[in-house]
């Protein structure tokens, strides 16, 4: 059985201002919990206790503050023996002012967009009056608010300090017309549910922009090149592609494509590639629309023969250079995640610690060794740097140290997969205290992340390919601009949830 | 005994194959026969997610990349019947060969 990270804290008593073990986005099967992270989650609470204790704090106030945060990456540090974190001592009891949340859109020391943010539109669940839910006795009251637009709000602008954020697809299609031949408009183009559609994603951006009165989210769109199909020929529907291309383009005014070749909407019995012939066709007629960048998910698949080999980023090579005006944003920096159980997992991953290499973040790699001149890949690190860092810093070290070292540090780009992995505060905070070893750069070839670097990868780099002004105001988004996000808020008095939506095993 | 190389998703689909299908069906041709020889359909949902494993508490499997559509009970349960007459009829095929 696998339950959401808090229910699992919650029943054990565990507030931990990083996650203590990987969280699934449903993209992959959850490791169990290692050993090293149990000993990591014991000495976040051991010392958070007395740490709280001792500076009369409440613990949970405590967790919820900067120097929780720090006593995270110090137990971190302390297990995995790596400095992976730049963290001090000094820090469990007083905050540093430079590493103080600058939540809500105030300036902080890095301008930070999030390409990789998802919410849910509130599935309906019909586990609810199931005979298991009956049996079960889990409190099931806040399941669908876990992944709500009010949480989604709550836990990326009022709990973080990231300034903007790209609300990004998951595959789906729109229906076009009803039975009577007219334009469905809203949700009439999503009539039975869906997790995130693109007329909802640029709803809930325009949303936000109007609450904050200024710029504070973008959206994607998911249409692709295999979502609308002549199922007597087995051809791609051009026209109906075409008219959904004018519509996301035109009417939702979406910011980037959001393409999962390993995915299929509309039941070809089949995905595609970024290389293949609908797939030029698509950007072809995209081009023609000044749109041009194209954000594809690689990597976390599954081991379907039919479609699991999909979402390996081999095509994104020719693609690339084919399209030397395009630019692709490979999300999850193509990390396949690999099996699951036992203490093997590095190896079966294919880890090699002699190179740093891993599945499949190798292959894109080797892309841009074959090819020095591609300059229009873009690695995303979303459910990349923070599951590496939860699950082994000396991972998360070659994993960045890679990405930047072949790519360029002017050409990776932050993302973070919350909310499955609750505020993106911690990530934030991780990254930010993130650092490569002497040993690894030296043996490597990596070299020690700067805070210009850590300046592009945070938004710099983001706002170039989004086209955003940096230097625009944006407004914070006022507390009670949602009643709900105001009630939810205040319900936790005020403070940053230690809550971690994705999934982890129930033992 | 060896694990035959089961491929029940290159079956000609039983009902309108999609994304969920195609990846249920890989999911199952991963099952240990053993295990499913146990599968018993009398079972309760309750029993069902408990004995499978892979279920969440929301009730709906957690089937990776699975993206459009949610595996749920009901549809776990058309598909595993299908797999076991899939394994029963090549079964004995299988294990001459292996």
């Amino acid at each position: 059985m696998w339950i959401r990270k808090g229910e699992r804290d919650r029943m054990l008593g565990v507030d931990s201002p990083i996650p203590t073990q990987v969280v699934s986005n449903e993209e992959f099967i959850p490791r169990p919990q290692t050993e090293k992270q149990k000993q990591v989650e014991s000495l976040i609470m051991e010392w958070g206790t007395r740490n709280a204790k001792k500076i009369g704090m409440s613990r949970r106030g405590y967790m919820a503050s900067s120097m929780g945060l720090a006593t995270a990456f110090l137990a971190s540090n302390c297990v995995y023996g790596q400095d992976a974190f730049e963290v001090g001592e000094d820090e469990q009891f007083e905050p540093r002012e430079q590493e103080v949340v600058k939540a809500n859109g105030q300036k902080g020391k890095f301008f930070v967009i999030d390409v990789q943010a998802h919410y849910s539109n509130g599935i309906a669940l019909n586990f609810r009056n199931s005979e298991t839910a009956r049996n079960m006795g889990f409190n099931l009251k806040d399941d669908v608010e876990s992944y709500s637009f009010r949480t989604f709000t709550k836990e990326m602008f009022l709990d973080s300090e990231t300034a903007m954020v790209v609300i990004s697809g998951v595959p789906g299609k729109e229906e076009q017309r009803g039975p009577d031949g007219r334009v469905l408009e809203g949700a009439e183009r999503t009539p039975r549910g869906a997790i995130l559609p693109s007329w909802l994603m640029a709803q809930s951006r325009d949303q936000l922009n109007r609450m904050a009165g200024s710029q504070r989210a973008l959206c994607q769109g998911n249409l692709a090149p295999n979502h609308y199909w002549n199922t007597a020929t087995n051809t791609i529907d051009k026209a109906a592609t075409l008219e959904q291309m004018e519509r996301e383009l035109n009417v939702y005014k979406i910011n980037s494509w959001k393409w999962y070749c390993h995915t299929d909407p509309a039941r070809t019995g089949n995905g595609f590639q970024l290389d293949d012939d609908n797939a030029q066709w698509f950007i072809e007629e995209s081009r023609k629309r000044g749109m041009k960048l194209v954000s594809v998910h690689k990597g976390y698949s599954y081991q379907s023969r039919t479609l699991g080999h999909l979402a390996n980023p081999k095509d994104v090579e020719k693609a690339a250079l084919r399209n030397p005006d395009f630019n692709f944003v490979v999300y999850h920096s193509a990390l396949k995640h690999g099996a699951t159980d036992g203490p093997d997992w590095k190896a079966m991953n294919e880890y090699n610690p002699e190179t740093g290499d891993f599945l499949w973040h190798k292959v894109r790699m080797d892309i841009k060794r074959r090819n020095p001149q591609i300059n229009n890949v873009y690695p995303e690190i979303g459910s990349f740097f923070n599951t590496l860092a939860i699950q082994d810093p000396v991972m998360a070290m070659h994993g960045m140290g890679l990405n930047i070292k072949t790519y360029g540090a002017d050409h990776v780009v932050w993302g973070t997969d919350c909310l499955w992995w609750g505020s993106p505060q911690w990530g934030i905070d991780a990254f930010k205290r993130f650092q490569i070893s002497d040993e690894l750069c030296e043996k490597h070839g990596y070299r020690k992340i700067t805070d210009e670097d850590r300046a592009k990868i945070f938004g710099l780099n983001a706002a170039r390919l989004y086209g955003i002004d940096v230097k625009a105001a944006r407004n914070a988004l006022p507390a009670d601009a949602l009643s709900r996000v105001k009630e939810a808020y205040l319900d936790r008095g005020g403070l940053r949830d230690n809550d971690y939506h994705g999934w982890v095993q129930h033992a | 005994m060896t694990e035959p190389s089961w491929n029940f998703e290159s079956e000609p689909p039983f009902e309108p194959r999609t994304e969920a299908g195609i990846n249920l069906c890989a999911y199952f041709d991963a099952m240990p026969d053993t295990k499913l020889l146990t599968y018993d359909p009398a079972m309760s949902d309750d029993h069902l997610m408990r004995w499978d494993g892979n279920f969440k508490s929301d009730g709906d499997m957690l089937l990776p990349c699975t993206e459009s559509e949610e595996v749920d009970v009901a549809m776990y349960r058309r598909y595993i019947a299908e797999c076991i007459r899939y394994r029963d009829r090549l079964r004995p095929h299988l294990l001459a060969e292996a």
